[in-house]
């Protein structure tokens, strides 16, 4: 699909069909997508553990639950639990078996290089003892965690370009490591519920957001940058911006929607 | 471009042509990209600042650079900053954003919600993130010598939202044919030069421009095995990766020939040359 | 203060270290006698010899393996390199220096020239 229109196409589905499983190949494409999204010092922060609805029982996903999660985990029958590994760090510079900055493979490869005043001997024998290993005896690394999360919205968009329903929402860490043995080392990014959708592509519509104004600036923290118009209208076209939410037929797309998968109605 | 296409073409470029600007229209389209980007519990911590690199003065400048990012901060036209409004899960804790998807038909009853869930689970659950007792600084001392504190949990939120917008602006400025890279600044001269709020968390900035280097930039970079990272069922149970699905996502592009490229290190000293950089 | 000569230079530990990760990463061809020349030359300005200046800008650890970049030298280094630039009028002499410096691990990064 059309970049822009993945983009566009993106929400935050509430409903999915549960009886439709979600083939294997399209959950590898998702986990592809986020293993090659671009991370700090090319160390491993992003971890995830793909769990099927099906699998668990209903005591199980109980526990996983938190109340603004509960009804994904009966609904959606894939759940893609994405965690930064706060021992990714230590395993990069101490047991350095994987290419990492640590390892000097980015040197060997030329993507560092003395052109920007890298080497072997400044990895080796500055970085790794002065920026990269210091800390690591204090306990859980947690700075890996704006990465973690970078490789999960890559894999919600591979989500969304093949044509599934995805949203986010938290799940209950201490369960999960008691039920799916997660090592203390992981701290949660987020759940992933993955499915085809109940509801139309649509969804709701584009949803609300702040102004524009409000969060993006230029030069300054003070000066928001305008946008242009025909920007806008030429994104629109492209399908990154669309229908705003809610859509006409929302409430009684909502309404049809509880009946089918047996959730509460108003 | 195709998505698949968008995601296997982006690198961490390092060289970019200083004497091309990036028109504000492609800006424009990156920041509707990250605008539109998934919110961590629906919490609008994002901040972004968009910097053109001619705008600023050679002492801010000089004040920016690292000994390893100068000749980058040198090439690259224009300098995206992420920061993320740490208070805002104070604000996000009066309930509006719930209240705002629910008139839109996002949030429903069907799920739950309710002004009563708003009120009774839904803020109490964001409050006991806000006043989570383990404490963390969000950022390096103030003025007065000490460093912010707040919860883990907010901190831990708020650099989710980061590397959400990161992910989605390098997508969107492969889309946009530009080269793109995070990259590290001096923090506290950042805050200084942009104005920023004691209460935005910073993080790595994306330098933007159009590439000075070859679009694969060597190749793809190297990875752990796929069975590192992903687990299926419980952990220590590995996801197998099927080579069918990964046959296929060489040909879509999205997995592209892996760095080092046999001319790489010609390239890299050819660059040199052309930036007058030392090899 | 014995004056420092190529010989003394060529044969200094650094210099050593500077080839080796040159023809590591660059492969033939990529040592030449106008690289000891040029240190030699700068070394002459600075009053110090190739091994005197990396140890002026890295602090070695107990074990001598593990370095801390000393970053007021390293700044005083790169302000010499630049008058030795603009004194010589010439930015590949210059890039010469700043070479041996980064391949014995004091990273460091001119501004581009436009």
């Amino acid at each position: 699909m059309e970049f822009n229109r993945v983009i566009g196409n993106q929400r935050s589905f509430q409903y999915f069909l549960p009886w439709r499983p979600v083939e294997r190949p399209k959950v590898q494409v998702i986990l592809e997508a986020g293993r090659l999204a671009s991370r700090a010092v090319n160390t491993a922060f992003s971890k995830a553990l793909v769990i099927y609805r099906d699998t668990l029982t209903q005591a199980e996903r109980d526990a996983l639950k938190t109340p603004l999660s509960a009804v994904f985990f009966d609904t959606a029958p894939v759940c893609i639990l994405w965690y930064n590994d706060m021992d990714a760090r230590r395993v990069a510079v101490q047991e350095q078996k994987w290419p990492t900055v640590a390892s000097g493979a980015l040197v060997e490869i030329g993507a560092l290089g003395p052109p920007h005043g890298w080497s072997h001997r400044y990895v080796q024998q500055v970085v790794l003892p002065e920026v990269l290993t210091p800390g690591l005896d204090a306990g859980p690394q947690r700075g890996g965690n704006p990465d973690a999360a970078l490789a999960m919205a890559q894999g919600l968009l591979a989500a969304v370009d093949e044509g599934l329903a995805v949203c986010l929402a938290p799940f209950d860490e201490a369960a999960a490591r008691e039920i799916l043995r997660v090592p203390d080392t992981w701290e949660q990014v987020s759940a992933m519920f993955v499915g085809y959708p109940a509801e139309s592509a649509e969804a709701a519509g584009q949803e609300p957001r702040p102004p524009f104004e409000s969060m993006f600036f230029e030069q300054n923290a003070t000066e928001p940058f305008v946008p242009v118009a025909k920007v806008t209208e030429r994104l629109r076209e492209a399908g990154l911006i669309q229908r705003a939410a809610p859509v006409p037929w929302r409430e009684r797309e909502v309404r049809a929607l509880s009946r089918m998968l047996g959730l509460p109605q108003e | 471009m195709e998505f698949k296409s968008v995601v296997g073409s982006r690198r961490s470029i390092r060289f970019f042509d200083p004497w091309r600007e990036v028109e504000r229209e492609k800006i424009q389209a990156i920041l509707e990209a990250i605008y539109r980007a998934p919110r961590i519990l629906e919490v609008d911590f994002l901040r972004v600042v968009v910097v053109h690199r001619d705008r600023l003065t050679p002492e801010q400048m000089a004040t920016l650079k690292t000994p390893t990012t100068t000749a980058q901060l040198d090439m690259a036209s224009v300098y995206i900053f992420f920061y993320a409004d740490v208070d805002a899960l104070e604000r996000a804790t009066s309930g509006a954003t719930y209240r705002e998807l629910m008139a839109a038909g996002v949030l429903n009853s069907s799920h739950g919600w309710s002004e009563e869930f708003v009120e009774g689970t839904a803020v109490p659950y964001l409050r006991k993130l806000l006043d989570d007792g383990s404490r963390a600084p969000m950022g390096p001392p103030g003025a007065d010598g000490t460093p912010r504190l707040v919860s883990r949990e907010t901190l831990r939120l708020a650099r989710s939202a980061i590397g959400i917008a990161q992910d989605y602006a390098q997508l969107a400025a492969v889309e946009q044919g530009l080269g793109a890279q995070l990259s590290s600044v001096s923090v506290p001269a950042a805050k200084v030069v942009l104005g920023i709020p004691d209460s935005w968390a910073a993080s790595s900035p994306m330098l933007l421009g159009y590439h000075g280097e070859s679009r694969e930039a060597g190749g793809q970079r190297p990875r752990e095995p796929f069975e590192e990272d992903f687990f299926e069922l419980r952990y220590g149970n590995p996801f197998y990766r099927e080579p069918a699905v990964v046959e296929q996502l060489r040909a879509a592009g999205m997995i592209q020939a892996e760095a080092p490229f046999a001319w790489r290190m010609d390239e890299v000293r050819g660059l040199a040359r052309k930036f007058g950089l030392p090899d | 203060m014995p004056e420092i000569d190529a010989g003394q230079v060529r044969d200094s530990e650094s210099v050593h270290r500077w080839f080796s990760s040159r023809l590591g990463l660059w492969g033939r061809g990529s040592v030449t006698d106008d690289l000891v020349e040029t240190l030699t030359r700068f070394c002459q300005v600075v009053g110090k010899t190739p091994d005197a200046m990396i140890d002026d800008c890295l602090k070695p650890g107990k074990d001598r393996e593990v370095f801390t970049l000393r970053t007021r030298a390293r700044r005083q280094y790169m302000g010499q390199i630049e008058r030795f630039e603009v004194e010589t009028g010439s930015r590949d002499q210059a890039n010469i220096v700043r070479s041996f410096f980064i391949h014995n691990g004091v990273a460091m990064n001119p501004s581009i020239l436009v």
